[in-house]
């Protein structure tokens, strides 16, 4: 039994996904969910704020509420544009970020049509990748987890990094991969970039705080003050990239040119 | 209430809603993740078969690590903690404290044999867990202080819900 134990436990360090022993499975889940129903209750006021924040953001940039500049709209011709990105609105219903390995569990699953690997995003910013998917529930990797690693751009200058949690501190991450000399202003916001097909480009982040030069591997640290607060989940986006595989398959065939 | 088994499906649902649905979701605070489920092992009869126990320790732990998502590790804690608890119980509680199927409580052990009782065993699952969940020996210090802080808050909260129920039926 210690050998199996053992073995549950090292296997789920060794692969992307979540192990096959995980809470999105129909009685935690059901459990998790009904706890939700009462908990929620409580959070309405909160969650009301960041909606309608959210919702005055996007008012913002609707067309509507744009000034002329030449005295001619810009006309929005919807053949130009494709949908690339589809946002499905989910609730928490288990929220961990105590632990070295942070899981949150969402009421949604693969009869909703989420699958493995879609990113999951709040109003106020990233919070994980889904790891695991059952029929009505699904298991997301927070971005509180050793293995989540974020791929995220600075706005002044575009020079873009890997974002990870180092642990502690749920409020704060570091990217540690941005060489010595690239100059980086303190107060810079960090988005995401969009190179990983998993999340959308531009989603704010946070800002930076503090660096510091590493001169042994000649990059720096930065450490990033998160927008999101992840003790107060409650209502997340679950996003979908359409062209996902399109991307995928790309890279594939790069992989099989260098062979 | 004298049927011991629909006792014993009551002690262990109890117990475990409480460990899952309101320690887990308090998140208290970074270092601190108390764990109290283990006592469902460590109040289970005097004479049970020891196999018996070794599997209700893994079975138990197993069920936590489903809701928990860790993997195997309160399973591997619980299945240690069920294998010492026969050493423990032998030289800490005296053999003629009655009948043999009786169960370790603060009673029948008093409290100074209990809480130690209680806090060794605790502190074997806490080491063997939180080692497991961050699985590195990097950052040993922070690793050590988030074990010896959950545990102590675990062993008073053990001790509170001695007082509280079992006690009372005395």
């Amino acid at each position: 039994m210690l050998v199996i134990g053992l073995w549950l436990t090292i296997q789920q360090k060794n692969y992307q996904r979540t192990a096959f022993i995980n809470s999105a499975n129909t009685i935690s889940g059901g459990a998790y969910s009904t706890v939700n129903n009462v908990q929620d209750y409580f959070h309405l006021r909160s969650v009301n704020d960041e909606l309608q924040a959210e919702n005055a953001q996007l008012r913002a940039q609707l067309l509507t509420s744009l000034r002329r500049v030449n005295g001619d709209y810009f006309q929005v011709v919807d053949t130009l544009y494709q949908q690339k990105y589809i946002y499905r609105l989910a609730d928490v219903i288990s929220n961990n970020y105590t632990s070295a390995n942070n899981y949150i569990t969402l009421n949604m699953g693969s009869n909703d049509g989420v699958i493995e690997e879609m990113g999951v995003i709040s109003p106020t910013g990233i919070v994980g990748i889904v790891g695991a998917v059952s029929d009505n529930f699904c298991t997301v990797i927070s971005f509180l987890h050793p293995k989540t690693e974020i791929s995220c751009k600075l706005k002044s200058n575009g020079v873009s990094g890997f974002l990870k949690w180092v642990g502690k501190d749920i409020s704060k991450a570091v990217i540690s991969d941005i060489p010595i000399t690239t100059r980086v202003n303190q107060g810079d916001s960090v988005l995401t970039s969009g190179y990983s097909s998993v999340f959308p480009a531009g989603i704010y982040i946070g800002k930076i705080v503090k660096t510091e030069k590493d001169l042994e591997n000649q990059t720096q640290r930065i450490e990033v003050d998160l927008n999101i607060d992840y003790s107060a989940l409650n209502k997340v986006y679950v996003v979908e990239n359409l062209f996902k595989n399109e991307i995928e398959e790309l890279s594939k065939k790069e992989e099989e040119l260098d062979e | 209430m004298n049927n011991p088994i629909a006792k014993n499906i009551i002690l262990v649902i109890g117990v475990l809603f409480f460990q899952l649905m309101i320690l887990n979701q308090l998140n208290l605070a970074q270092s601190l993740l108390p764990l109290i489920y283990p006592i469902i092992i460590l109040s289970l009869p005097r004479n049970i078969n020891k196999s018996l126990l070794l599997g209700i320790g893994f079975g138990l732990g197993l069920t936590v690590d489903v809701f928990m998502n860790t993997g195997g590790a309160n399973a591997v804690a619980c299945t240690l903690v069920a294998f010492f608890r026969t050493f423990f119980l032998s030289s800490l509680a005296p053999s003629d404290m009655g009948s043999e199927t009786i169960r370790p409580s603060v009673i029948n052990m008093g409290f100074k044999n209990y809480a130690v009782y209680i806090f060794l065993l605790l502190a074997i699952h806490h080491v063997a867990f939180f080692f497991l969940e961050v699985f590195t020996f990097n950052e040993i210090l922070w690793t050590l202080s988030r074990i010896i802080v959950s545990l102590i808050f675990s062993s008073i909260l053990v001790l509170v819900y001695q007082y509280l129920f079992v006690s009372k039926k005395k």
